[in-house]
């Protein structure tokens, strides 16, 4: 479970980019974070990444004050995190296999025939078996955003934040990406997803918080039949 | 296992990436490695030369006029038994007129007439030090000894090789403190570089949860296969700069006498892996600085 209680995120120069914010996310939930540009929703995605402290309030997840973690102990916790960016963020010198793999690489203990089995299989189910040898700028954006979720899912996080995911993506890719990752709540996934596309978002009838100047402003479900 | 073997090969391929750079800071390393092995070879070839002068200087001791034979052995005895004495010769008063005979031949005739009752001379005592350091003290304990004259000590020769093996040394700390810093410098910018152009991989794997040893790991040897590579051929550049200097001292300069390369060389190699790695480790943490920050 995911909770701001009285988040308050303050940036040295002064600019508040949460103000007192109170949210609860359930294991398993999926959720839209909206809001125009500087409403905080990058500032949140931070602060779940333990990119950034909190300055006011406790952030926990799963049980645990975040922003008081030491910061030895970030990386395991990122490895229990899977995150998706809009510009997908790949090793553009790696193979799709190599990306995916790389995770894997980091957790250690997982031997050569495991991570290939492994890899393989993910990329089975982003749909790019086919392309485990070809590099990132052979791919389509969507498929490039697909081997970014693969990488974000392969250590089996409990939590998958996407950082509007479907920022670079037209829209039929992007509907592609949404179903995804809506998918992955069927894994007993928490998703998080951040975006400024009230359409897309509305399509997926899950539930949509949205903030304002780092406020709260409205949290509900809305919308249709985009599943 | 796969992570060293991972970092291994990041560390070289880091290396090929900027390729330009990377033989830049090892051509820079080199230089200073090389400076640093040739001045601190000349520095101890000095040393050792100076310490050759040093062995000539001596301590002239006149005993007084009226003693005999016997009296003066046992002054040369109890000066032997001294400590910082490395070695005494007894001249009689009748060495020393001969010595004058033959240092004022032209006016041998002078001394035709003088009998050995007349002799104005007294005995003299020359005594060759070990340490320069302990010179004062001797030249003290000698002027407190019964039968003891005159102390001639050339105390001023001693303290001025003192001074000039102080300098030298003191200038060849300098120079290498000098060298290194260089060395610091130019391996800095080189991972910084390196870093610089894989600050994208870096920011992706921070997100993905690599820690910050695992991040730094390929930088770190990186910096420390240039250090491996600068050390290892400046070691042989400064061996056939040696054995250069070495047939050129043997062919003109006979009488300056040269440390073979074996002796010096164990000191040499462990002087230039120690500051190359040195360097190149300590380079590699500092560029990195807050870009592996998670």
């Amino acid at each position: 479970m995911i909770e701001f209680k009285n988040v308050t995120k303050r940036y040295p120069e002064g600019k508040v980019a949460l103000d007192n914010l109170n949210l609860k996310i359930e294991n398993g939930e999926f959720v839209f974070i909206m809001g125009d540009s500087g409403a905080g929703k990058t500032t949140l995605t931070k602060l779940l990444l333990r990119e950034e402290k909190v300055t006011e309030g406790e952030l926990y997840v799963d049980g645990i004050n975040i922003g008081k973690m030491p910061r030895s102990r970030v990386p395991k916790y990122r490895r229990r995190l899977g995150v998706v960016f809009q510009d997908f963020r790949l090793f553009k010198k790696k193979t799709v296999f190599e990306n995916v793999a790389f995770a894997l690489r980091i957790v250690g203990g997982v031997n050569k025939e495991d991570i290939k089995n492994r890899v393989m299989s993910m990329l089975k189910i982003v749909g790019l078996e086919e392309k485990a040898n070809n590099f990132p700028h052979q791919l389509s954006g969507g498929e490039q955003q697909r081997v970014a979720l693969a990488r974000a899912i392969i250590n089996n996080p409990h939590t998958i934040i996407a950082d509007e995911p479907t920022g670079n993506l037209d829209p039929k890719l992007s509907m592609e990406i949404m179903r995804l990752l809506i998918q992955m709540r069927e894994y007993g996934k928490t998703v998080v997803v951040v975006t400024h596309e009230d359409e897309l978002a509305k399509m997926f009838h899950q539930r949509i918080v949205r903030l304002k100047n780092g406020r709260l402003v409205d949290d509900g479900v809305y919308g249709g039949d985009g599943e | 296992m796969m992570r060293i073997a991972d970092a291994f090969g990041q560390a070289i391929k880091g290396m090929f990436r900027n390729g330009l750079v990377t033989f830049v800071s090892i051509f820079v390393l080199i230089s200073c490695l090389v400076f640093i092995g040739s001045f601190s070879v000349i520095s101890a070839n000095i040393d050792y030369n100076l310490n050759s002068i040093t062995e000539l200087n001596e301590i002239e001791i006149f005993l007084d006029y009226e003693i005999d034979d016997a009296a003066a052995a046992e002054v040369n005895s109890a000066i032997k038994a001294l400590p910082n004495v490395s070695s005494t010769t007894l001249y009689s008063k009748e060495d020393g007129l001969e010595t004058m005979k033959n240092e004022f031949y032209n006016y041998a005739a002078l001394f035709d007439n003088i009998t050995p009752e007349e002799n104005p001379l007294s005995h003299k005592i020359v005594v060759v030090y070990a340490e320069n350091a302990g010179v004062a003290d001797l030249v003290f304990a000698l002027e407190q000894m019964k039968n003891v004259r005159k102390v001639n000590a050339r105390l001023d020769i001693a303290a001025s090789v003192e001074a000039l093996q102080n300098g030298i040394s003191l200038v060849f700390i300098w120079f290498a403190v000098l060298c290194a810093v260089v060395c610091m410098f130019v391996i800095i910018n080189t991972i910084k570089l390196s870093v610089y152009s894989r600050r994208e991989e870096i920011t992706i794997m921070r997100y993905i949860g690599a820690s910050r040893a695992y991040i730094s790991a390929p930088f770190v040897l990186e910096g420390a296969f240039i250090g491996i590579i600068g050390a290892t051929v400046a070691f042989f550049i400064e061996k056939l700069v040696y054995s250069g200097l070495m047939s050129f001292v043997g062919q003109k300069m006979g009488f300056v006498k040269l440390y073979a390369f074996s002796e010096i060389s164990p000191v040499l190699l462990m002087m230039f892996f120690g500051v190359s790695l040195f360097c190149g480790i300590v380079g590699s943490l500092v560029s990195l600085g807050r870009y592996v920050e998670v």
